[in-house]
């Protein structure tokens, strides 16, 4: 089973790009000197590029970007055994659930420890190149990944099982719920003393040692920060950094013990069970319906029963079937094309989100200070959605229905297109009823962020062809943009709304990737089945 | 609709030969497409839907190359693959409707011929049904529907009985039947009995090729004489089948009477009237 596993992982290009950007973020964060920036940055001081220092800054790189990348890497490879049912095929065998569980635990910590392997290669080949300290000392470049990165793994192998189990029928959700435990549990170790990446121990060090002329401290740093270069020595142990490993082993524990109880042996939901009875009951009553109206043909018309077509034993009228002749047919979109695909895309609104709804569209009249707040709420709102538009498809076998009929490009990507902006359009209303009542100019912008929104997401499905590209990224730059407040990435413009260059460029953006979006769809429809 | 399929080959990236310079002339009719897993049927079938392409060769649709105009064809085309999904989040009626607009037929004629598709299909009552809570055999009757919302002039299923119970089966082999008068229906199954009870002409495709393609009544007339029957003691069905094609076994009380292709029979076994089933293994042979 971990053969298998590895090779379904090894074989997916997920994987060979996240090693890439892996290898990438190495040499990123172990900058030349004339670069004009440092990393790991304590008031103006940084390490010199020596085994110690190399080998703490890739494995605070790596607990940090695999925490995240990992997830959204590793998920799926249950999923996968249920939606294939191969899983039914397990479950006949003498694996057990602890075998079961166990085996896709050991696999994603396996993969994880993969590229983390890696990483350590990169490492030693970048203090080569960078050429300050030409010793290599393994032990110093590997001894921070013992520590530190591998029960990472260990607890989000654990916590990734336990996700997939979770949220097996609606993986959007358990993707973009992982990302927020993440996003508030990473940042936390940095100046907690719960140190799960290392760097606080070297944060303390740093200070403990040499003057403390800033309050500063900062991971990548930018600009041209002054720098003081130090020889750092390494972790030096004591005894609360086994305080952390220790806390992640006892909670991937319980996350494991939980993932083995919850699992259900690819068995039958009730919901599933209940629908086949459901089902049964149908098909039951739909016989005693077509066998009470022969016997009623019987008895009204006493028609001799040759005269009656049967078609089996119990004797069920064949029913007529004359063959109409169709049919206008349009080779453009139409109104219809843009209400069905909206239809396929949004489905059926259940009152919970009308009424929340009601309740942001109520508190959108207070006043323009709640835009902020209400702009983070409901640009997060499109994202499961969005991240289906392009590959609904693929997500739903149905290439070979849809691939198949005429016309198909220029009938719907442009209804596909305007169903999803009118839905961005929708989810955000009460961000534009702000808007509108407080501050109309920023409407241009709610507009190009509509467009923006829909284009990148139906280009990123399309490229990674699954939903996972468009949820991580989207959830980075929501993180980095409305939320943080970082202008020059916050394509809402819900801090920086005046008319600028900004606008433009995210206009530009829009239709590039209208354009590419194009391209990529004609491709996906014409190689198919290459 | 007449369809030219003009020495195709297919050629996978990891160097599998689906289709190795298959040719083949379709006019309306029902024409069987038989051949065992893995000769090509569903490549060949994906090809002539316009979904996959071939590597070399053409095909043509009247005359229109329909890898440089597919959506020629795509207007005329009723396609059912062997595995297809559903959106299960739709009802049966508005995923119809879905792929209606998305074939262009126009709002009153596909609300009218949806109605009717889902009355005969036995669908009716559960149209507005999201199809998530479908059976197979239901989402199967949902797949055929979909391929004849546009009354097409072609019309392509790939194992389109597989998961109907006998009724809903002999329904749809009927359909076809009366279908047929003025369209071209490729049914490719590996029930022999469907295509038996259907096809006008029969094409049998093996290892890529295109072994023959004729009237059923030519094909039974190839294994004429070459049947034969006799009764064996159970013990000696595996010596027996070592030496000789065993087409079908049926136990009877004084042992197993054995059917065989043989152009050398034993002494007084008693050559029979050939099937459908016995000229397709005949034919796939090659002997």
């Amino acid at each position: 089973m971990l053969k298998t596993n590895l090779r379904i992982k090894f074989r997916q290009r997920g994987f060979q790009y996240i090693l890439i950007a892996a290898i990438f973020l190495n040499l990123i964060f172990l900058p030349d000197r004339d670069a004009g920036y440092n990393t790991l940055l304590v008031d103006d001081y940084t390490g010199f590029y020596n085994s110690a220092f190399i080998g703490l800054t890739t494995a605070v790189l790596t607990v940090f970007f695999m925490s995240l990348f990992g997830f959204y890497l590793l998920s799926g490879l249950i999923i996968e055994d249920y939606n294939t049912e191969v899983g039914q095929v397990i479950a006949t065998t003498s694996v057990n659930d602890k075998e079961y569980i166990l085996g896709k635990f050991i696999s994603n910590f396996v993969i994880l420890m993969v590229i983390d392997l890696i990483i350590i290669c990169t490492a030693v080949i970048v203090q080569l190149v960078r050429g300050e300290y030409l010793k290599i000392e393994l032990g110093k470049i590997v001894l921070p990944h013992l520590i530190y990165v591998i029960p990472a793994f260990i607890f989000f192998s654990a916590l990734t099982i336990l996700f997939e189990l979770l949220f097996r029928s609606r993986p959007s959700f358990g993707n973009i719920s992982y990302f927020f435990i993440w996003m508030i549990s990473i940042p936390i170790s940095f100046d907690s003393s719960f140190d799960l990446l290392g760097y606080h121990g070297y944060e303390v060090y740093i200070r403990n040692n040499f003057s403390s002329l800033y309050e500063n401290s900062i991971i990548l740093g930018t600009g041209d920060l002054p720098a003081t270069f130090v020889e750092y020595p390494g972790i030096i142990f004591n005894i609360s950094m086994i305080i952390p490993p220790l806390v992640l082993f006892i909670l991937t524990g319980i996350i494991l013990n939980s993932s083995i109880k919850y699992f259900d042996r690819f068995s039958l939901s009730e919901r599933k069970m209940e629908l086949k009875i459901n089902d049964y009951n149908r098909r039951l009553a739909e016989y005693k319906i077509k066998y009470q109206r022969i016997i009623s043909i019987f008895k009204r018309n006493k028609k001799s029963t040759d005269e009656i077509q049967t078609n089996n034993e119990i004797g069920l009228a064949e029913p007529e079937y004359s063959i109409s002749k169709v049919i206008k047919t349009s080779k453009t979109i139409t109104l219809d094309n843009i209400k069905i695909e909206f239809k396929q895309l949004v489905g059926t609104i259940s009152y919970k989100w009308k009424l929340f709804y009601l309740i942001l569209l109520s508190i959108s009249f207070i006043d323009s200070s709640i835009l902020s707040s209400i702009g983070m709420i409901v640009w997060l709102i499109p994202i499961v959605k969005l991240s289906k538009i392009g590959i609904q498809e693929r997500l739903n076998s149905i290439e070979e229905l849809v691939f198949s009929t005429p016309n198909l490009l220029k009938k719907q990507f442009l209804s596909m297109f305007v169903s999803a902006l009118l839905f961005v359009m929708m989810a955000t209303s009460p961000f534009l009823l702000n808007l509108i009542l407080f501050r109309p100019i920023g409407i241009i912008g709610w507009i190009i962020s509509s467009i923006f929104l829909v284009s990148s997401a139906l280009v990123l499905n399309m490229i990674a062809n699954n939903e996972k590209l468009f949820t991580i990224i989207y959830l980075i730059v929501w993180y980095l943009g409305p939320a943080n407040q970082l202008n020059w990435i916050d394509f809402t413009f819900i801090q920086d709304y005046m008319l600028t260059l900004r606008y433009s460029i995210f206009a530009f953006l829009s239709i590039l990737l209208i354009i590419f979006g194009i391209f990529l769809r004609k491709r996906q429809i014409d190689n198919a089945y290459p | 609709m007449d369809i030219v399929i003009n020495d195709v080959s297919k050629v996978y990236k990891e160097g599998t030969k689906a289709l190795s310079n298959f040719s083949l002339e379709l006019s309306p009719g029902i024409i069987g497409l038989l051949g065992p897993n893995g000769a090509g049927k569903s490549t060949l079938m994906r090809i002539l839907s316009t979904i996959q392409k071939q590597t070399s060769g053409t095909i043509t649709a009247d005359g229109i190359n329909i890898s440089k105009d597919p959506d020629y064809l795509r207007s005329n085309l009723g396609y059912l693959p062997q595995y297809f999904g559903i959106y299960p989040n739709l009802t049966a009626n508005e995923f119809l409707t879905y792929l209606a607009v998305l074939k262009g037929i126009d709002k009153q004629s596909a609300k009218d011929k949806i109605d009717e598709l889902l009355v005969f299909l036995n669908l009716d009552h559960a149209k507005n049904k999201k199809l998530k809570e479908f059976s197979g055999g239901m989402k199967q009757r949902v797949g055929i529907a979909q391929a004849l919302l546009n009354d097409p002039k072609v019309l392509i299923v790939d194992e389109p009985t597989a998961g109907l119970d006998p009724v809903e089966r002999r329904r749809f082999t009927n359909l076809l039947t009366e279908l047929s008068e003025d369209k071209l229906i490729i049914l490719s199954s590996h029930i022999v009995s469907d295509i038996e009870s259907t096809a006008t002409d029969i094409a049998i495709i093996n290892k890529g090729m295109n072994v023959v393609k004729d009237t059923p009544e030519a094909l039974l007339s190839k294994v004429k004489g070459m049947v034969y029957k006799t009764i064996i003691q159970s013990h000696e069905l595996s010596d027996f089948r070592k030496n000789h094609v065993i087409t079908s076994t049926y136990r009877k009380a004084e042992g197993v009477e054995v059917r065989y292709l043989t152009s050398n029979p034993i002494a007084d076994d008693i050559a029979v009237v050939p099937n459908l089933e016995e000229a397709y293994i005949y034919l796939i042979r090659g002997d």
